[in-house]
């Protein structure tokens, strides 16, 4: 699979692609309220399982998993480690001692190098917050056209040029991802070391000119192109992509779970700055124990 | 009908215009090709038709438009969309949907059109263009040709009246070519759809179009029979048109007519010319240089992939040897220049430079990328030439700008340059490392004639100073005027391996590897004489001093 193969939407199952704009944008915005609401490590894993099934359900190809594994991984594991090594609160346990204090001259500049057992934790949690999102963003990524969300914003009435521009970079994501290819090979083309021939890392200050300059160029000749189409005075209403009554339900469903989330976990927060009240009890033993 | 009536235009952040008092009229179902170097309007005249410039959008318009009778001047370009599509020049840039189906429909769907109806209308559309069966595929499944047809095919389905495309084809390979302007000849007779194409690459294009206009300087220096332009074009070479080989041959025999018809060309020079059948045949190549590049059972197969790309290759490259490598797309042409230029590894046999491993020479081998904008990284052309270049001294810098007269341009930031200048740029880049080895992959794509002749000189003062080109094309005119010697590649495989001028006169070969008879074969052919490729091969043959001519 090429880097542009690997930003297409194209080549997920039907029903994924089938699913209306509005229906995914909902879900990913809901999800993220989610994200911010929750801070349960168990329920969090449960939300991000829930996305890595979704992927598995929408048929996403081996070589995207193995994508999103690295970003995943990279994600969860520097989230991890920056937190256990410089977790600021307290209480905190040292798990492992990396400088002592007694260690000369480093130990006196660095104050201690500790891995903490609650800054690991807490990692854990952000980590999974920003795992679990650039999983579903993924899956809207590579199941969606971007004609699809374009749709569903233009049905929410936001006007057609600021549609656009949010949508256009989706558009562009497959063609940027192979030119940022093409780039890097020049670098190394253009690299008087042996170590530039290799090395990518090096190179990436450099991409972003001509990757702009490129787009720049392409974003004016699409817009050029879907203007003279008629976009911006395209007939909404009739033509866009209906949306089912079971993905409605759907949405809204979710919707008052979200709300009933966020609702409950309001309740659980006042409680604990002295506004309890005993018929709520219920509700904040379930908040503690899974928000 | 399409009359541009006395139209000027200045941007408002110049002084100068860009168009003066441009006047051109073309009836219903006309074919007219417009040509004109970088920068002299031709691509404003485009958005002015199409109503993306305007005098709302901070400029200054004058004179009318009339399309179809109504004055469109001041109209939306969602408006004149529906009388005039516009297709540009690369398709990955205006194709909007990830889908050929969804790209179709795309401008029914926002005329509010039922989804059954724009289903029927789709399927239509690309039958017309040669796309059925296509509906469901990706975008980015087609090829580069297919991507073009499916731009046009999205223009097509609100059944415009007009099209106007703007260099469509200067990507394409000359299949790609033939293929797309049959298409356009096709909707052009059984539809009647006029047709305005902007394009450098006149001596490919020329059989399809029976009117020409010239533009220079944001005005229209002709507007007439293409036939016609031809002489008025011979003092004009700074105007940067690819003018046909027998118009060329014509002009070097001075024969009494100019055309672009090879039969025409043919009755002319056998009335007007001497030709000597026995003449020598010019000095046959022979390697001189000493060996820099030895490939010795060169293979490749990409990972995941049952078959081998390239298969087992054997071949020398000389010092100060330019060697043009042609065939079909998907020859392994590219695989190949990654390899020469150290990006890939061979997975069976050797690549050596100078007995190392190709990949191990480092500095000593340029490698220019099809796609050389993407290659400019710095804020200025004399940084560009200096990047990671530590033997670059002022001096150097200064020489090598006057050597790719850019002097002028030494600060400016080098992605704003036109696309000849950019692409000077990098080769210039290239050049200041001073590599024993040049590639260079399809240098000549969308250039005008001026732009290849400072590349032609520049290459040829690079191979007379010992250097070796490496240069992979499908341009067969620019083979046969630089390269010493000529590969073609098969599936893989070497089909030949020769003398420039022995393997590009060989109509089976050039057939066998998707490649264009080029008309000067022809025409040499039918006078009897050696096969040539190129006019001056033919006028070792062919004498001007002649009866008949003026």
């Amino acid at each position: 699979m090429s880097m542009r193969q690997l930003w297409e939407g194209t080549d997920a199952r039907p029903w994924a692609r089938e699913i209306n704009g509005r229906t995914k944008l909902i879900v990913l915005f809901l999800y993220a309220i989610l994200m911010i609401t929750i801070d349960n490590p168990r329920s969090l894993f449960i939300l991000f399982m829930l996305t890595l099934l979704l992927h598995l359900a929408a048929g996403t190809s081996f070589y995207k998993w193995k994508v999103m594994a690295v970003l995943l991984m990279l994600g969860l594991w520097g989230s991890m480690v920056s937190q256990a090594l410089f977790f600021s609160q307290i209480p905190r346990t040292p798990l492992f001692v990396l400088i002592s204090l007694d260690t000369p001259v480093l130990g006196a500049v660095t104050g201690g190098l500790f891995i903490y057992r609650e800054g690991i934790l807490y990692g854990a949690v952000q980590g999974l917050r920003a795992a679990t999102m650039l999983s579903l963003g993924l899956l809207v990524c590579w199941t969606s056209d971007p004609r699809q969300l374009l749709n569903a914003l233009l049905a929410w009435h936001l006007p057609p040029q600021v549609a656009f521009m949010l949508v256009t970079a989706i558009r562009f994501l497959p063609v940027l991802a192979a030119e940022t290819g093409e780039i890097i090979t020049a670098l190394q083309l253009r690299s008087d070391t042996q170590r530039g021939r290799t090395a990518i890392i090096q190179h990436i200050p450099y991409i972003a000119k001509p990757l702009l300059a490129r787009c720049l160029r392409r974003a004016q000749t699409l817009a050029l192109s879907v203007v003279s189409r008629g976009f911006f005075s395209a007939k909404v209403s009739q033509v866009r992509q209906s949306w089912r009554t079971l993905e409605k339900a759907g949405c809204f469903a979710f919707c008052l779970f979200t709300l009933a989330v966020v609702g409950s976990k309001i309740c659980y927060v006042l409680s604990e700055q002295g506004f309890y009240f005993g018929m709520f009890r219920k509700l904040y033993d379930i908040s503690k124990l899974y928000l | 009908m399409l009359h541009i009536d006395d139209v000027s235009y200045r941007y408002e952040s110049r002084d100068a215009w860009t168009l003066k008092h441009v006047s051109l009229r073309m009836e219903q179902g006309e074919m007219v090709l417009l040509a004109g170097r970088s920068g002299c309007g031709k691509s404003t005249l485009i958005k002015i038709i199409s109503g993306l410039v305007s005098e709302d959008g901070h400029g200054t318009l004058e004179g009318r438009i009339i399309l179809d009778g109504q004055d469109i001047t001041r109209w939306s370009p969602e408006q004149i969309g529906l009388l005039a599509g516009t297709v540009y020049q690369s398709p990955d840039d205006q194709l909007f949907a990830m889908t050929v189906e969804d790209e179709t429909g795309f401008a029914l769907e926002n005329q509010g059109m039922d989804s059954e109806q724009i289903r029927r209308e789709v399927a239509e559309t690309l039958r017309r263009v040669g796309l059925a069966g296509y509906e469901k595929s990706s975008i980015h499944q087609l090829s580069g040709g297919q991507r073009q047809r499916l731009a046009l095919a999205s223009i097509l389905i609100t059944k415009p009246r007009q099209l106007i495309l703007d260099e469509p084809v200067s990507q394409m390979n000359p299949q790609g070519v033939q293929s797309f302007m049959e298409l356009l000849l096709d909707l052009n007779r059984n539809e009647n759809i006029s047709i305005l194409m902007i394009e450098h690459r006149v001596n490919e294009l020329a059989r399809y179009f029976k009117r020409l206009a010239v533009m220079k300087d944001g005005e229209l220096l002709y507007d007439g029979d293409i036939e016609q332009a031809w002489p008025f074009l011979t003092d004009k070479q700074d105007l940067g048109l690819r003018e046909p080989q027998t118009v060329k041959l014509g002009r070097e025999l001075h024969l009494s007519e100019l055309t672009s018809d090879s039969e025409k060309a043919l009755s002319l020079i056998c009335r007007e010319c001497e030709i000597e059948r026995q003449a020598g045949k010019a000095a046959v190549f022979s390697p001189e240089g000493s060996p820099l590049v030895r490939a010795e059972g060169v293979r490749f197969r990409y990972p995941g992939v049952k078959e081998d790309t390239l298969h087992g290759l054997d071949f020398v490259l000389l010092e100060g040897q330019i060697t043009a490598l042609m065939g079909f797309n998907g020859a392994g042409k590219s695989t190949l220049l990654n390899m020469l230029g150290g990006l890939t590894d061979p997975t069976g046999g050797r690549l050596l430079l100078d007995g190392i491993p190709v990949r191990k020479a480092l500095g000593q081998v340029g490698y220019l990328l099809q796609e050389s904008d993407l290659m400019l990284l710095a804020d200025t052309v004399t940084e560009e030439l200096s990047w990671k270049n530590p033997e670059m001294t002022p001096e150097k810098t200064e020489a090598m700008l006057e050597r790719l007269h850019l002097t002028e341009y030494a600060q400016d930031f080098p992605l704003a340059l036109s696309k000849g200048q950019r692409l000077r740029v990098v080769l210039g880049a290239m050049l200041a490392k001073e590599p024993r080895l040049l590639l260079l992959d399809e240098p000549t794509t969308g250039q005008d004639e001026t732009s290849l002749s400072e590349i032609r000189k520049l290459l040829l003062d690079f191979r007379n100073k010992g250097g070796s080109v490496f240069i992979c094309t499908h341009d067969i005119e620019l083979a046969s005027r630089i390269a010493d010697r000529v590969i073609l590649l098969e599936q893989g495989r070497i089909l030949a391996d020769g003398p420039a001028d022995v393997v590009l006169s060989d109509r089976n070969l050039l057939l066998q590897s998707g490649l264009t008879v080029p008309v000067v074969l022809d025409i040499s052919e039918k006078l009897g004489i050696p096969p040539c490729v190129s006019e001056k091969e033919v006028i070792r043959y062919v004498h001007a001093a002649a009866v008949g001519r003026d």
